[in-house]
């Protein structure tokens, strides 16, 4: 009688678990069906996604010719306004014309181009910010669709994990099933430990999933992310300024961004996108405030807020590279080296492959914290691994330029022992790999003195400089600015380059490159100016200029001169 | 007393035979569902390889649309430089010493300008340029959503380029899945109900004998729906 109530129990047993299984079976569909959907969504908003990027850049290009051309008119029309011509002649009248028909010409190109009407446009001044549009048709709804497209992502991925709880759930309840047809085959104290034990797991899958189900998954709100969206676009155009040097520039944007940042998390406050943009910005402005007035304090109240804001997002489990490395910058900038340290090497361990661009933070850090022999040997590998051709995503011009730049500000703002070896050693890296496609300067016997700058040339009938005005500061307005030197030594075979800097950041357009041809030894003396002679209205903009001269990779020379 | 036993063997004969109903359409709702979602995953890729289509269709025309309006533009200059140029001729006072040196000037102006429009109007898709000739140049445009409209459009006829067509129907092979699953759920429990009716003894075995057959109806039902 016992025997044939045990073995009832047991038939209900194994059918209940049936039952149960099949539940967990509906439940994993269910939950795949979800992830599929959102896998698909997400993968059709990565190609959208792609589209308007290419569409973006299409219609940008489109923007950038109609500028090039008012710009052109304007270039004329500048022209025009300084040519001679006498009164009541022919050419006076010509020019007239020539200069009404340049203003009725940019009449008719401006309804042409977007960035021509405001508020992309000031027709008082003339002038158009084509990076609010750049932010507007293609940062923020970019942003938008990429930020949708992750959180797509990342739900897809959780119903995955979902889906593959439930199977081991089922996985767990056909072992159940097991130990109960077991127990049936079997007689005495086995058979129960047997059916123990498959009711035991049977109780562990049901907690098990209903645990699985009770995880709720996060995610931000359109709101949010539409958002966050216009913050990163603000974001980027602080960015760009910063890096430019244009500091006074960067605190509105800047300002903007924190605010929609802020009004993101006012929304969705667990969403750690906004987090890390947040972190960023406030890092941007502490940068701008360090740089732009070259006092620690003022940036203090923000660094303290990045530093916050990108230690939460790390929190919340976006522990990418980003983060890290941005906690390491910020923490390096507030004094915290060692912090500093251990995030960047955290942000190294997550992408070996930046091993030049985080090498070069490291190096700084390890400058700054007294350990100069140290810095040197991470300065040399991160060196030597940009100049390996395999490695050519990490040694990116931009963070020679970059790092280059922070160590001229850093040199007045928080200086250090060796901060003026390491940029001399890191411009004359990076002249030697755009020259000759090697880290180190080759050997070379020749000399130059100290530059000396100076404006209104005088030259003789032979053509030979006899007269000049020594300065070194020169006036708003100034299109061209000469420098002097002494050398010695110099052989014509030897490539010689000059960089020109504005506030630490390398001005390209003044920089060249060419093969020494003026002797071995003599006074020699070149320009600052726009590369081609006869342009009117291309002046010097304001800042500290640095001018550089190499010889063969050496850094020979060098001088600085401010542009009021 | 037989009766009784008669009744009782015939009772567990009939819940046998539904029991092996259950498990064969069990069987026939699982391999529909599979169907199902077979049927949705082809769907789905389809609808992938129109959405890429359609983005590489759309990025074509962008570059195309791109290389249209700036000889458009090109065009309208020169023109309406020529146009400015032609009306300056009144304005050269003929009392003015070598006034027809101006003139001149003027009209080879006028005659490059115009020329080099010519060339730019030539590289612009004529199908898709509004000009009015009784007025100034500036009242022609490029229209460029009609060029957009009418390539994609012009796409479509050779490749399928619209998603939209696809994932409804992968939304709705998904859902006939998923039903078909729960159908499964709902057999599941009927086997539960007609295990319990054989194992009871009583006269409260007719009771989950009818809710098993309950269950069996409302989970054919839902399994049909799936068809529809």
């Amino acid at each position: 009688m016992v025997d044939k109530r045990f073995k009832i129990i047991l038939s209900l047993l194994i059918v209940l678990t049936t039952f149960l299984g099949s539940m967990l079976v509906f439940l994993r569909e269910d939950v795949k069906v979800q992830g599929s959907t959102l896998a698909r969504d997400s993968r059709v908003l990565a190609i959208q996604s792609i589209t308007l990027g290419a569409q973006a850049y299409s219609n940008w290009n489109l923007e950038s010719d109609l500028i090039s051309k008012y710009q052109e008119l304007s270039q004329l029309e500048t022209l025009e306004s300084v040519l001679p011509a006498d009164e009541g002649t022919v050419n006076q009248l010509l020019i007239d014309l020539t200069s009404k028909r340049i203003t009725l010409l940019k009449e008719a190109l401006r309804p042409l181009a977007q960035s021509l009407q405001p508020p992309y446009f000031d027709p008082q001044f003339g002038i158009f910010d084509m990076v609010q549009l750049l932010v507007d048709q293609n940062f923020v709804p970019a942003t938008e669709l990429n930020e949708l497209q992750e959180v797509k992502n990342d739900e897809a991925v959780y119903r995955g994990g979902q889906a593959d709880s439930f199977l081991l759930g089922i996985t767990i309840l056909a072992v159940s099933l097991f130990f109960y047809g077991l127990s049936l085959t079997i007689s005495g104290k086995l058979r129960l430990f047997f059916t123990a034990t498959g009711v035991c797991l049977t109780l562990a899958v049901v907690c098990f999933t209903f645990y699985t189900m009770s995880i709720p998954f996060q995610t931000p709100s359109l709101d949010a992310i539409r958002l966050y969206s216009k913050a990163y676009g603000q974001a980027q155009k602080a960015q760009l300024y910063e890096l430019l040097s244009y500091h006074t520039s960067v605190g509105k944007p800047v300002d903007e961004a924190i605010a929609y940042y802020d009004q993101a998390l006012a929304v969705s406050p667990q969403y750690d996108s906004a987090y890390q943009g947040r972190g960023a910005a406030h890092l941007i402005k502490a940068q701008s405030i360090l740089f732009g007035s070259d006092q620690s304090d003022p940036s203090r109240g923000e660094l303290d807020q990045a530093i916050a804001d990108l230690q939460e997002t790390i929190r919340l489990g976006r522990n990418d590279i980003f983060s890290f490395w941005n906690l390491g910058w910020a923490l390096y900038l507030s004094g915290d080296h060692q912090g500093s340290l251990q995030a960047l090497q955290t942000a190294l361990e997550k992408v070996p492959e930046q091993r030049f661009g985080i090498g070069l933070q490291i190096s700084l850090n390890q400058l700054a914290s007294g350990q100069i022999d140290q810095a040197k040997t991470t300065l040399e590998d991160a060196i030597a691994w940009a100049s390996d051709p395999r490695h050519a995503l990490s040694s990116d011009p931009w963070y020679f330029k970059s790092m280059i730049r922070n160590l001229y500000e850093l040199q007045t703002s928080q200086p250090a022992e060796g901060m003026d070896w390491m940029e001399k050693r890191l411009k004359e890296a990076f002249v030697c790999l755009t020259s000759f496609q090697q880290a180190n300067p080759r050997p070379i016997e020749g000399t130059m003195s100290p530059l000396v700058f100076f404006t209104d040339p005088v030259y003789d009938d032979n053509g030979k400089l006899i007269d000049y005005k020594e300065m070194q500061d020169f006036p708003a307005g100034t299109v061209e600015i000469f420098l002097q030197f002494e050398y010695g030594n110099m052989k014509d075979t030897y490539l010689v380059t000059q960089k020109v800097y504005r506030d630490g950041q390398e001005q390209t357009l003044y920089g060249k490159s060419e093969l020494w041809s003026i002797g071995e030894s003599g006074s020699g003396f070149w320009g600052v100016t726009y590369p081609i002679r006869g342009v009117v209205n291309r002046f010097l903009a304001p800042g500290k200029y640095t001018v550089d001269i190499f010889v063969e990779g050496n850094l020979l020379t060098s001088g600085q001169f401010t542009v009021q | 007393m037989k009766d009784g036993q008669e009744k009782t063997s015939s009772f567990k004969t009939i819940v046998s035979v539904l029991i092996a109903l259950v498990a064969v359409t069990g069987a026939f709702v699982a391999w529909q569902s599979s169907q199902s979602s077979g049927e949705a995953s082809t769907l789905e890729s389809n609808g992938i390889k129109a959405a890429l289509a359609r983005a590489k269709a759309e990025i074509e025309i962008s570059a195309n649309l791109y290389r249209n309006q700036i000889n458009f533009d090109s065009y309208l200059l020169d023109y309406r430089n020529a146009e400015i140029t032609m009306d300056q001729t009144t304005e050269v006072p003929t009392t003015m010493i070598d006034s027809q040196q101006a003139l001149d000037q003027l009209f080879y102006g006028r005659m490059e300008s115009i020329n080099r429009a010519a060339v730019y109007r030539d590289l612009v898709d004529i199908d898709y340029f509004h000009e009015q000739f009784t007025s100034s140049v500036t009242n022609s445009f490029f229209d460029q959503d009609r060029y957009r409209q009418a390539m994609l459009a012009q796409v479509a006829t050779m490749q399928a380029i619209d998603p939209q067509v696809y994932f409804p129907r992968v939304d709705f092979q998904r859902g006939r899945a998923l039903d078909f699953a729960l159908s499964g759920v709902i057999l599941s429990g009927a086997l539960v109900c007609f295990t319990l009716a054989l194992v009871l003894s009583n006269r409260w075995k007719f009771f989950p004998a009818a809710m098993g057959c309950g269950m069996y109806i409302f989970s054919l039902v839902i399994a049909f729906a799936g068809f529809f």
